[in-house]
């Protein structure tokens, strides 16, 4: 009985999916295919690239055995990984899953056997989680047998090794994440675990940046690589499932297919454990757990954090809305924690730069300045080009408020300059600080960054209200919309066209070597003309892009939403 | 017939719905009222199995709803007050699937389909997808999901809100067509004239405590008032009761 009420359950999944393909035109079409190719572009690259690392360690003939060992505790690293991610992302996804999908009430007021909703959640997290690991993890573990000269063989025990291999991190997730819900709030506990899943996805990056993978190239070769692997101090764990599944595939590679069958036969026997043991829990304290959340805005009714008095004043009141729901929202305050990581990488990059580059110091101040406009770009399409879609469906109540539209877009505008030009500048003069640069080349580049400041972020803010999204609640998802993508192309232009401005006379010197007889005429455009002709440009940007918004916020009817 | 016995929920200490007991006997239009806040949620979440009370229990046709659930869901349908539909579905196939869950057969269930889409005016909407209704055309899919398998007892959270005049006489009618036929229904709701409109009995929860219940004229006598709308009974009654509890009365 169970089994056929689950059955039925996923069908009518399966129907929504097909119903989504089939009734809107050929655009869901399109969207799938444009999302196959480019995981099939990114699918093929990784391919591409882990098999020319493999070969690459496979043609180092002096190392003899010890090329194995370094491609088993590559693959092991690989598997440490995907297995951490993936024990993090069944436990957010089972949150959802068990507790927080508004499909639970409808499925649990019906007589269904509490398993049927157990293997339902079971499913739900399994393939939301795994799917990542498929398309993104297989392909390097291909590459490895491919490159060994395995077969359909090597390919069918790593299917094999993998399953197990991911129901594992399932089992564990479902049981951490009926744990915590049983503990804490089901929304508490996911805003924490978004906050440390943050942390990690950063960790990770400054990580791998701080590994410096471009030694790698170096023609000192597989010293090199063996050194980088020492460098990951990262102990082989015999009793972990990623080293059994490492040492199953490793087997496999070098023809030892009799040995991967142990490592299997653990691998299943862990996996039927963990997921007894989440089936255990899921028995023991579901009901608790989804009691206990059911009252969470009750008992903490008046509480809500952050408190300050009620600004009267209209900027203040848009200031304080926007600070008020930016430091409640962990899905905001996170990103500083990205723009953390940014600054730390680009502060790593930059002081192991090659000595060789510092004779080229003006050469360098402008790629730094370029790069700050990059970085600062970035953060401004994540937080000032959706200022206006988030707004959503409450901008229909702004609308019918007497509020002056000018003064509401230029607030917006100060909000957003004004720290995303001081963090534009502080990045730039740290660049200048390293590269030794003083006096007026020092007061030329901070200007530079100011003017970018001032048209980057009239630029997002514009073409946020030109291609708004009220549609999307997630500010991150209007981030990377047409309009979001639209804006990082006019903001690369106009740090382009803004840095050219500004190392004109830079330009100028170096062509003077061979234009002796034009280079007093262009003298003329030397030093402040450039820093005049740039502050124009970037004003006339901003003044325009500021114009235009008005038109197109006074535009904005309600049939957006 | 519905039971509830010395019904109690508590959440982080505090205390939701005390001590509820009631009953509802079969044929009978219970209408739940109580201001924003008293439990009533809470208690309808509790009679459908959607939260086990900390204490107390629930029977459904002399069927224990924490001893046997399965059992107990068969015998009521379920209406929540924001009624969460497949968006990517249409309503024959929704509808399908909730029958699939009551044991139904296809056939009965697509009998049953055509009979309520037919009556709720939805037939031509049949090949639509949910995403796409409007909110009336909601509330009216997912009270026939509630009625698909024909329970004795319907639990139903406010059923008329958003609905248009002649979408609200439909419902009040089934509701009336079903009392006579000996099927009972619990509704929630804020709306005082669908109350007055349809109920054999009220029952009036404040701070997780029945402080009334009874016909309207009971009720009326309870206020201590010779004449006037439930609207006028129910203030009287909850604030009095609000006045004891901060100490105002004696």
């Amino acid at each position: 009985m169970s089994r056929v009420v689950l059955g039925s359950i996923l069908a009518t999944d399966y129907r929504q999916l097909r119903n989504s393909m089939t009734r809107f035109g050929s655009a869901p079409f399109w969207k799938l295919a444009i999302g196959l190719f480019l995981i099939a572009c990114i699918v093929i690259t990784e391919f591409a690239v882990a098999a020319e690392l493999f070969r690459f360690i496979m043609k180092q003939q002096y190392l003899e055995e010890l090329r194995f060992v370094l491609l088993a505790k590559l693959l092991y690293m690989v598997f440490l990984i995907f297995f951490a991610l993936l024990t993090y992302s069944n436990t957010v996804l089972s949150i959802s899953a068990f507790f927080l999908s508004p499909e639970i009430d409808v499925l649990h007021a019906r007589p269904l056997k509490n398993g049927t909703l157990f293997w339902k959640g079971f499913l739900e997290t399994f393939l939301g989680a795994s799917w990542m690991f498929i398309a993104f993890g297989i392909p390097i573990f291909v590459a490895y047998g491919h490159v060994l000269g395995q077969g359909l063989s090597f390919v069918s025990g790593l299917l094999l090794i993998v399953l197990w291999m991911l129901l594992i991190p399932c089992g564990i997730g479902v049981s951490i994440g009926i744990t915590l819900i049983s503990i804490f709030s089901p929304r508490q506990t996911q805003r924490v675990l978004m906050i440390i899943g943050v942390i990690l996805a950063v960790g990770l990056v400054i990580l791998f940046r701080w590994m410096r993978p471009e030694q790698l190239i170096d023609p000192i070769g597989v010293e090199q690589m063996a050194v980088y692997l020492e460098t990951l101090r990262m102990p082989t764990i015999d009793w972990l499932p990623t080293a059994w599944a490492s040492e199953g595939i490793a087997s496999m590679g070098e023809n030892r297919y009799a040995h991967m069958v142990p490592e299997v036969v653990r691998l299943s026997v862990v996996a039927v454990l963990t997921i007894l043991a989440a089936r255990t829990v899921y028995h023991f304290l579901w009901w608790r757990a989804r009691s206990g959340g059911q009252g969470g805005l009750q008992s903490r009714r008046g509480r809500s954090g952050i408190r300050a008095r009620k600004p009267t004043r209209f900027r203040m009141t848009l200031v304080y809305r926007d600070f008020m729901i930016f430091v409640r929202d962990p899905g905001q305050w996170t990103q500083m924690v990205v723009l953390a990581a940014l600054f730390a990488i680009y502060v790593f990059n930059f002081k192991n730069l090659p000595y060789a580059l510092y004779g080229f110091s003006h050469a360098m101040t402008y790629i730094a300045i370029a790069a700050s406009g990059l970085i600062q770009a970035a953060l401004l399409a994540r937080f000032a080009f959706p200022a206006i879609s988030t707004e959503g469906s409450g901008m229909e109540r702004l609308r019918s408020t007497p509020i002056s539209w000018t003064r509401y877009f230029l607030i917006k505008y100060m909000q957003h300059v004004i720290p995303a030009g001081i963090f534009g500048v502080f990045l730039v003069v740290f660049s200048l600080v390293i590269l030794d640069i003083q006096g007026a080349f020092f007061i030329r580049s901070v200007i530079l960054m100011i003017e970018i400041s001032l048209a980057s972020t009239a630029l997002a803010l514009t073409i946020g209200v030109r291609f708004p999204r009220f549609d999307l609640v997630d500010a991150a998802q209007v981030a990377v919309s047409t309009g979001g993508f639209i804006y990082m192309f006019s903001a690369l232009s106009i740090i382009a066209l803004l840095t050219f401005i500004s190392a004109v006379p830079d330009l100028i010197r170096y062509f003077s070597f061979y234009t002796p007889r034009v280079y007093p005429l262009l003298k003329q455009f030397d030093g402040i003309g450039s820093v005049i002709a740039a502050a124009l440009v970037s004003i006339s940007v901003s003044l325009f892009a500021i114009r235009y918004g008005l038109v197109a916020l006074n535009r904005i009817r309600t049939d957006h939403f | 017939m519905l039971e509830l016995k010395r019904l109690t929920k508590r959440y982080h200490g505090r205390t939701v719905v005390q001590d509820l007991d009631l009953r509802i006997e079969d044929g009978e239009l219970y209408v739940f009222l109580g201001p924003n806040g008293a439990g009533k949620t809470t208690t309808i979440r509790m009679m459908t199995g959607l939260v086990r009370p900390d204490s107390g229990s629930v029977s459904i046709n002399g069927i224990d709803l924490l001893g046997k659930p399965n059992e107990a869901k068969m015998q009521f349908g379920y209406m929540p007050d924001q009624p969460f539909l497949y968006e990517r579905l249409t309503p024959r196939e929704f509808l399908r699937f909730i029958g699939g869950l009551y044991r139904m057969s296809p056939g009965a269930c697509d009998r049953e389909i055509d009979r309520w889409l037919d009556r709720f005016n939805l037939t031509a909407f049949d090949s639509e997808l949910l995403g796409a209704f409007s909110h009336g055309m909601r509330q009216k899919i997912s009270l026939t999901a509630a009625l698909i398998h024909d329970p004795p007892l319907l639990v139903v959270d406010e059923p008329i809100v958003g609905l248009d005049p002649r979408g609200a006489v439909t419902i009040k009618e089934v509701f009336r067509e079903r009392s006579k036929s000996g099927k009972s229904a619990f509704i929630c709701t804020h709306s005082l004239d669908v109350a007055e409109e349809l109920a054999h009995r009220i029952g009036i929860l404040h701070s997780g405590v029945l402080i009334a219940e009874g016909s309207i004229g009971a009720l009326r006598r309870r206020a201590c008032m010779e004449e006037g709308r439930l609207e006028e009974i129910f203030l009287e009654l909850t604030e009095t009761q609000r006045a004891s509890e901060d100490g105002d009365v004696p």
